[in-house]
């Protein structure tokens, strides 16, 4: 099983094999439990959500006509469950102020955890679709082509909603000193996008 | 030279699948897929619920054909998919009418199927009824 690709494996398990829908499972899971994971920031959230994803594309399998990857197809299906968990739950999470007088590694720890909540923050408060190729993008290091399969929509259409996220937290980063990094960053992950105007990203 | 992928990447290392709970979930799909039946087509594969959907669509096309064509008095198609459906197994048709609310292309090919084996004269009987 594990040197059958994906294609052979869904055509097995389709036909009833479960030893082949396993394999699947084993080779999506973890890479699938931390997308969802960074996604969601909630483990036991992520949890529900990956094996409701799995349940639900074994039982959908039928339906499955490999128009697209099995991967995209599975990670569509996750990302519209955690999306509907997220609107249903609305999370909240506390951003800690850094506290006064610790030692300055303490300190610098405490100014690191600030940003990353921070970012963190902004990111999840990012419009869905411009979330969804941001994550994709980034975690999944993903071609725009298999972000477009994911999100089911056009390669460009992936692309300005990736560059619509860089464009909001620019905004967001250019207000605050403290992420003056982070905007440059960001200012350089743009011009590599407007360089290669034409060339698949 | 520090980029932006990468920088985020790190970002978001405190959300780091762990090995052992990784494991534990891998166990829990995999129990949990057990139990489902994967080699068990969806119920409206049946034959017998196909029956159902085809004559409901079959009754559709001909409640539309004779509202446009023969000018009849108004009457609403759920009204008249209401009479069909009481000529019917009653349990099931709910079930078909909602995989009809929402087909794929089995369904379509499923119902072609069916459709050329209705009873000529349960079909006869429904359209009389309408």
């Amino acid at each position: 099983m594990k040197k059958l690709k994906d294609t052979e494996l869904v055509s097995l398990a389709k036909e009833g094999n479960k030893m082949a829908f396993s394999e699947l499972v084993t080779r999506h899971q973890k890479p699938l439990f931390q997308f969802i994971l960074r996604y969601m920031r909630n483990e036991n959230l992520a949890e529900d959500i990956v094996q409701d994803a799995f349940i639900r594309s074994f039982t959908k399998l039928h339906t499955f006509e490999g128009r697209s990857a099995f991967k995209s197809w599975l990670y569509r299906i996750a990302l519209n469950l955690a999306k509907n968990r997220l609107r249903r739950e609305k999370p909240t999470y506390n951003i800690d102020n850094v506290h006064i007088g610790q030692t300055a590694e303490a300190e610098s720890a405490l100014v690191y955890e600030a940003i990353q909540k921070r970012i963190q923050e902004e990111i999840s408060t990012l419009p869905d679709k411009q979330k969804e190729a941001l994550h994709l993008r980034v975690f999944e290091d993903l071609a725009f082509k298999e972000i477009a399969e994911i999100m089911d929509c056009p390669y460009d259409t992936a692309k300005a909603n990736y560059r619509h996220a860089l464009m909001k937290l620019k905004n967001v980063f250019g207000e605050d000193k403290g992420l003056r990094e982070w905007l440059n960053l960001i200012n350089r992950e743009l011009d590599i996008l407007e360089t290669n105007l034409g060339v698949e990203l | 030279m520090k980029d932006f992928k990468s920088e985020l990447n790190r970002l978001y290392e405190n959300y780091q699948v762990d090995e052992v709970k990784n494991k534990r979930l891998e166990n829990k799909i995999l129990a949990g897929l057990e139990d489902l039946p994967i080699h068990k087509k969806p119920f409206y594969m049946e034959a017998k619920y196909m029956r159902i959907a085809s004559i409901f669509v079959m009754a559709l096309t001909y409640i539309i054909f004779k509202q446009v064509t023969k000018n009849t008095r108004p009457a609403s198609i759920t009204a008249k998919l209401e009479v069909v459906a009481e000529g019917l197994d009653v349990d099931i048709v709910a079930q078909t009418t909602l995989a009809l609310g929402a087909p794929d292309e089995a369904l379509y090919q499923n119902v072609y199927t069916q459709a050329q084996h209705i009873d000529y004269k349960e079909l006869k009987d429904i359209m009389e009824d309408i």
